[in-house]
């Protein structure tokens, strides 16, 4: 079959790419859009690597196809920072040693970001819980939930 | 900033908290990971697995 | 591989009843992209039933609830007044994998995914949901017990879809509860899943009760003995026993990595006197 054309918005700007049936969201991200910030953990929406949101839902972006998305907002890792200022969920990962390798760390600030702006002062079990379809392999997750926490603080402050 | 030892010495970066400096990159989705390139010409290796969880080599066809 | 994307109904009928090669309707895809990455299907034609109206509403009919095959378990999460009236249904659909996977999977790809172990099915069952399907030959109505008949069997005829759910009227102090036993905290698939619905009287003794049983069978059970078990009582430790009982015999659970056969009935019968304790407790403050 011809490729589909699709127009979207990315990170507030307006796109348009062509996709096969079966390329994911993740993949046009990674190799269409040149957005590599969206990783492919598993491929199989286990990791939460590949995190976006669409229509501001968190979702994973491998689970979604490049199709589906016509005339969607899509929003990244990419689109976190205001250029070089970072989104304080950014500042405090940093300042907590949230991340090592770095690999999550993408999916865990777009997922992290989503539940903040849901729920401006999660508890702890809240933010494990929402946070439970990312996965991390360095850091032992309780560096993460506590930017997280720390970020919710600065946040509600304004 | 930093520690002051017992024998008078002070350090700068012992006992402080660093931001790691492949940090901005990392959060910001920067960070080129090795997947991350995409270079025109490149070969893509992939896993092939045994389909025969326990059996043993005979030959390998390469 | 094609990809269409009708906007009604007998579209996608249409799409699915020409199909000469393999077809699969898509609604969140947290089971067919899966599937398709392992190979396990390489589909000809996919059907996305999103832009179907119909499928995407939750809306008060007759009393009682008419939720689309492709609302997503976390708009259902959002939906107060469907949560207040089935809290057991909203929070079974809210356990399907993860956050991420809960933003698009959908009690419609849930059921006709075709697993027993599915988290929504149970509670749906226990509800007393009916389908809605429509095919070729039309529309036709089937309780969510008889759409489910094995591991990847439905019921559903070549070109039928599952358009959308009734849930029945609540009548006054009724709840729901679902409960399912895995092996961490989140994401796995459930070993044992058990959903109940009850209902009391005025002086507080159950009038009325469902109980579905997940990942113990072939197909997720709607367990008339262990509803009998509990109806008349006010779920004292007899009651529960009976419930016990009831719950352990139904089981026709297969060994897997996941469970034994033990394991599964023991857990199943301890499940279904937690769900039904929390039901109870959810109708006697609503």
């Amino acid at each position: 079959m011809a490729k589909h054309h699709i127009e979207a918005v990315v990170n507030g700007d307006a796109v348009e790419f062509l996709c096969e049936t079966e390329e994911t969201l993740l993949d046009v991200l990674r190799d269409t859009l040149n957005l590599t910030g969206s990783k492919e953990g598993c491929g199989s929406g286990d990791c939460g690597a590949c995190s976006v949101t669409l229509d501001g839902r968190l979702v994973c972006s491998c689970l979604v196809l490049g199709c589906e998305v016509d005339g969607r907002r899509i929003e990244t890792i990419e689109g976190m920072a205001k250029g070089e200022a970072l989104h304080p969920l950014q500042q405090r990962f940093l300042e907590h040693a949230a991340l090592q390798c770095g690999i999550c760390t993408p999916g865990f600030l777009v997922a992290s970001k989503a539940l903040l702006e849901r729920t401006p002062d999660p508890s702890e079990h809240e933010i494990r819980f929402w946070l439970a379809g990312n996965l991390c392999r360095c850091t032992g997750y309780d560096k993460i939930v506590s930017a997280v926490q720390d970020a919710a603080a600065t946040m509600r402050k304004g | 900033m930093g520690e002051t030892l017992t024998n008078g010495h002070t350090q700068n970066y012992i006992g402080t908290r660093t931001i790691r400096p492949d940090g901005v990159d990392k959060v910001t989705g920067r960070a080129r990971f090795g997947a991350d390139f995409n270079l025109p010409g490149q070969l893509i290796g992939r896993v092939l697995r045994s389909p025969h969880p326990h059996a043993r080599i005979i030959a390998i066809d390469t | 591989m094609r990809y269409e994307a009708p906007e009604s109904v007998e579209g996608a009928v249409a799409l699915l009843s020409a199909a000469n090669g393999e077809a699969r309707v898509l609604a969140g895809g947290t089971d067919l992209l899966v599937q398709m990455r392992a190979d396990v299907v390489d589909p000809e034609l996919i059907v996305d039933i999103k832009k179907i109206a119909e499928t995407r509403a939750v809306t008060e009919e007759k009393g009682g609830w008419r939720i689309g095959a492709a609302v997503t378990g976390a708009e259902l999460k959002e939906h107060a007044r469907l949560k207040k009236a089935w809290p057991g249904v909203v929070e079974a659909a809210n356990l399907i994998g993860s956050t991420q996977v809960q933003g698009r999977a959908t009690l419609g790809g849930n059921l006709c995914n075709g697993s027993p172990a599915a988290d929504s099915v149970p509670a749906l069952i226990a509800a007393g949901a009916v389908a809605t399907l429509a095919g070729p030959q039309g529309r036709r109505d089937l309780p969510v017990e008889d759409v489910m008949l094995g591991p990847r069997k439905l019921a559903l005829k070549k070109g039928e879809i599952v358009v959308s759910f009734l849930l029945p009227p609540r009548p006054p102090r009724s709840a729901d509860a679902y409960l399912r036993f895995i092996p961490r905290t989140e994401m796995d698939i459930a070993v044992v899943g058990a959903g109940v619905s009850l209902t009391l009287d005025g002086s507080g003794t159950i009038s009325a009760a469902r109980v579905s049983l997940g990942a113990v069978a072939a197909r997720v059970l709607l367990v008339s003995e262990a509803a009998q078990a509990i109806v008349g009582s006010r779920l004292d430790a007899a009651a529960q026993q009976r419930l016990e009982a009831a719950a352990r015999g139904a089981c026709r659970p297969i060994d897997d990595k996941r469970g034994t056969i033990e394991f599964r009935t023991d857990v199943a019968a301890v499940l279904a006197r937690r769900t039904a304790l929390i039901a109870l407790d959810r109708a006697r403050t609503s």
